[in-house]
């Protein structure tokens, strides 16, 4: 899924992203989350992440992260839980 | 030293000898992915564990090391036969400085230079760009610590669960800190985040674990986190404040931290002494309950680390409570009314069983598998061979053969010796193997197993064997045997552990003069062990030892002799007969009989033991045997099977060679035990009941 | 981009010293006198951290942190209060609109690049 519309994932995002997620986790389109939107992701935002891949894995449904800019691998890097999306990356 | 240390040091001998084995390997040509990453992890641990102590030497020298390893992993450097070599001398050295802070010595100006030295050479193997990396990053290291005293802290950070939306970055608290100090771990949990049903999404569930290093005081480390306090949740300790990690774990109540710092490297799991209590809040998802439920099934198999000295606490009031329960079943024996006690005697019984089960117990917790300590040789045959110019392939066998821990220290040492020996006196050099038809590279065996009731280890050599004729000159020559003697090939070889015996044309550095095999066999026979030799001229030599399993308790068998009772390893007794008028008159003043058509030589205990004449009419012999050989001793009553406590005599009973040690009877009766090997060697040197 | 830090103080000397620090830090620094002026610069500037003093004329600190807070920009923009006294009551408001950071007055510059480090990095 691409999420067209996403391109933070924040503080300031993360209310709304959560009910997005969880729509699209009762999709069966819902393998990969295309990132190639996002610029921008915080702590608060890798928490959701974290949060829908545990959500995911209940569901035994893997979703993969692609298309991660530089920039944004960087800044999930920068909040020291990257290793927390293991093979979602 | 304490017990932290303690731990830190059998960790790091762990692994000095993991990468001991991984070099010795690579070093024969099998280079292999596994031999370099257990190589680089060893020195990964070693250097994180000495960092938690806060043992900059070691650390810094481990780091150069890991990063070589790391080069060579990835592949971008090559391994060389020198470079092997090299790291062999890095090893040693890390020994050293490992050694040096254990007992709380200082580096030593000499060995810092060596260290120097070979962290210079060990550059040298990594690319030009790596060294120049190399060189900066010890520049800084050294500006950082030659004026300031660093330590290492612990660091636990979790939030309020409100701290995002004050819009407050940790990162900046993790910036500054790394401005103050180093952060060397920086460990995120994720753990308490839940499940995106349940996520309240601008709330904090997140956590950090940090290994901070710094000169800055617990005051400043904390005015780091001032604008943030009211929501930041702070644990702040050294990292060598052991007691700290369990009362984090308290504070915390999660039932994954103890795990998640253990395998982030953030604390040993020797840090922590209390089992957790599980807080059922703390779990938010089925799949982490299952997970816990996983975790706890595969503890129940992992092991424990026990103060060896508690076990032999342990052994000592098993002793106790054998000899009080040998009374206590010589008592309901000895009553009277059978009939009415026969329920007691049922209970004292089923106690004794009970007591078995136990008593085996402990003594398996003693019990450790012989591998380790043979893999060390490997080293020492190499380098012996090495040094000597001999090519020798080392085959250990039985590595998983269990024997008591003192058993195995306290073998390690004549083993060593007589590896030596067997490389320096027994393999050829490769030019005169080939002269003789054999090929070129020599093989040394280590072999252990274990063998009715006892453990066997063997050393065999291919190399040119044992030659009698000038071990027996030599010993006539020095006056240990009598010209005339007419000595078996066993006798004459075993005479090479007598003391100032050796042949060897030449002397040298590696296995002396002699010295040294007698010293062997006493240690051997301390442990109430034999020692055997067999030789074939020009094909090889093969030394075999034999051990009792354990040391303290034995099952013997209890007989009287004159006024003393005396107790035969039941181990060593094949039967007991009663001497027959007729045998005994066929006897005479011979000193064995004809049984069943064999001749079974007799030793006389009360003669050589200076027992009063007996009083019981019947005479009675045990057959005793040891190895191959059999002998019968002459004793007055047979008292029945006895389990016993062997306790050692003082300096009076020292010399007499027959008897290995005394022990308490149920009654408060003393009782000695006889040492069977012993007595059967002297039986056989001397030929007649002389006195012991 | 260099971030941009809003500062809010009726003291002239404040300002001064915290704008020097701010710019030194290699940040950008925007001062207001009041609430109100600080609000503007809020509408004029995409700011990522505030320093405030409470007491102010025309519009005092707490009620442009009110007013702010219904920006959604701003929703979670991080606040340090700068201010000389540290009443309990005051903090309690300040928390409600997620402040929880003081600062008190008087510092130097120093001390200034100081905090800036601790709270920006």
């Amino acid at each position: 899924m691409a999420f067209e519309n996403i391109s933070a994932i924040t503080i300031y995002e993360v209310e709304e992203l959560k009910e997005l997620f969880l729509k699209a986790l009762d999709s069966d389109d819902f393998t990969h989350f295309d990132m190639s939107k996002v610029q921008r992701i915080d702590l608060v935002g890798m928490q959701l992440l974290i949060a829908l891949l545990k959500s995911a894995q209940k569901r035994e449904k893997k979703i993969k992260f692609i298309n991660i800019s530089s920039s944004l691998h960087e800044q999930m890097q920068e909040t020291l839980c990257i290793d927390s999306l293991g093979e979602a990356l | 030293m304490n017990e932290e240390l303690e731990i830190f040091l059998e960790d790091c001998e762990d692994q000095l000898q993991s990468m001991e084995n991984a070099l010795l390997q690579m070093q024969s040509g099998v280079i292999d992915e596994d031999a370099i990453g257990s190589i680089f992890r060893a020195v990964h641990t070693i250097k994180g564990s000495a960092g938690m102590f806060g043992f900059d030497d070691i650390v810094s020298f481990a780091h150069t090391g890991e990063n070589l390893f790391d080069l060579i992993r990835q592949g971008s450097v090559k391994i060389s036969p020198d470079m092997l070599t090299h790291f062999l001398l890095c090893k040693d050295h890390m020994e050293k400085l490992i050694d040096a802070v254990v007992n709380e010595e200082d580096i030593s100006p000499q060995l810092e230079a060596i260290g120097e030295k070979l962290v210079e050479k060990l550059v040298t193997y990594m690319t030009p760009i790596e060294e120049v990396k190399e060189v900066v990053l010890n520049l800084n290291e050294i500006d950082d610590t030659s004026n300031k005293v660093t330590s290492l802290w612990h660091i636990s950070i979790r939030f309020s669960k409100d701290f995002f939306t004050t819009g407050m970055s940790i990162n900046a608290t993790f910036n500054f800190l790394n401005k103050i100090g180093t952060i060397h771990i920086n460990h995120a949990l994720t753990y308490a985040i839940p499940l995106l049903e349940e996520l309240l999404p601008t709330q904090a569930y997140i956590g950090f674990e940090l290994v901070f290093e710094t000169s800055s005081s617990k005051k400043e480390i904390e005015e780091v986190f001032e604008f943030i306090e009211d929501d930041v949740d702070l644990v702040l300790f050294q990292t060598e404040d052991i007691e700290a990690y369990d009362m984090l774990l308290q504070k915390r109540k999660e039932s994954q931290l103890k795990d998640t710092l253990i395998s982030a490297k953030l604390a040993l799991a020797e840090n922590f002494t209390l089992e957790l209590q599980e807080d059922e809040s703390s779990v938010s998802s089925e799949a982490i309950v299952e997970k816990e439920i996983k975790k706890k099934e595969k503890k129940v198999s992992t092991t424990l680390r026990v103060d060896s000295t508690k076990i032999d606490v342990l052994i000592n009031y098993m002793s106790e409570i054998v000899i009080a329960n040998s009374k206590i079943l010589s008592l309901v024996a000895s009553e009277d009314d059978k009939e009415e006690n026969s329920e007691l005697q049922e209970a004292a019984n089923n106690m004794k069983e009970l007591l078995e089960y136990v008593r085996d117990g402990i003594m398996d917790i003693r019990m450790i598998q012989v591998g380790d300590s043979f893999n060390k040789f490997k080293r020492i045959v190499n380098d012996t061979s090495q040094k000597i110019g001999k090519d020798v392939e080392f085959v250990i066998s039985g590595e998983d053969t269990e024997l008591d821990k003192t058993v195995v220290e306290r073998i390690s040492d004549p083993l060593v010796h007589m590896l030596r020996n067997s490389i320096d006196h027994g393999i050829e050099l490769p030019a005169e193997r080939l002269a003789n038809g054999k090929s070129a590279k020599g093989r040394v065996d280590l072999r252990a197993f274990a063998d009715s009731g006892s453990i066997v280890i063997e050393i065999e050599d291919d190399g040119k064997g044992l030659d009698k004729t000038k071990i027996l000159a030599k010993a006539i020559e020095n006056g240990q045997v009598h010209p005339n003697a007419n000595l078996s090939d066993e006798e004459i070889f075993k005479l090479i552990f007598e003391a100032g015996l050796s042949t060897a044309e030449k002397v040298s550095d590696i296995s002396g003069r002699g010295v040294g095999m007698d010293v062997v066999r006493r240690n051997i026979e301390d442990l109430r062990g034999t020692i055997d030799i067999e030789s074939t001229l020009g094909k090889g030599s093969k030394i075999i030892i034999r051990l009792p399993l354990t040391l303290a308790i034995i099952d013997g068998f209890l007989v009287q002799v004159g006024n003393t009772k005396y107790i035969i390893p039941l181990e060593n007794i094949k039967e007991c007969i009663e001497l027959s008028k007729t045998q005994e008159t066929e006897m005479g003043s011979n000193e064995f009989i004809n049984l069943r058509g064999e001749m079974l030589p007799l030793i006389d205990v009360r003669k050589i033991l200076h027992e009063d004449k007996s009083i019981y009419k019947r005479t009675n012999i045990v057959i005793v045997y040891f190895g191959n050989k059999t002998v019968g001793l002459i004793v007055d009553e047979l008292l029945g099977e006895y389990q016993t406590v062997i306790k050692s005599l003082g300096e009076v009973f020292h010399k007499i060679s027959g008897i290995s040690g005394g022990s308490i009877l149920g009654s408060g009766e003393i009782a000695l035990i006889f040492d069977i090997p012993r007595l059967i060697e002297l039986k056989s040197r001397l030929g007649s009941d002389n006195e012991l | 981009m260099a971030k941009k830090i809003l500062i809010v103080d009726d003291a002239s000397l404040i300002r001064n010293i915290t704008q020097r620090a701010v710019e030194e830090a290699g940040f950008e620094a925007v001062v207001a006198s009041n609430g109100q002026e600080g609000l503007q610069a809020l509408e004029k500037n995409e700011i990522d951290f505030i320093f405030s003093d409470i007491n102010m004329p025309i519009m005092s600190g707490m009620e442009m942190i009110e007013e702010l807070r219904n920006i959604p920009q701003y929703k979670y923009t991080p606040i340090v209060m700068l201010t000389t006294e540290t009443k309990k009551e005051l903090q309690a408001q300040a928390k409600e609109l997620g402040v929880k950071a003081w600062l008190v007055k008087p510092f130097n510059k120093d001390k200034f690049l100081l905090v800036l480090q601790k709270l920006l990095g």
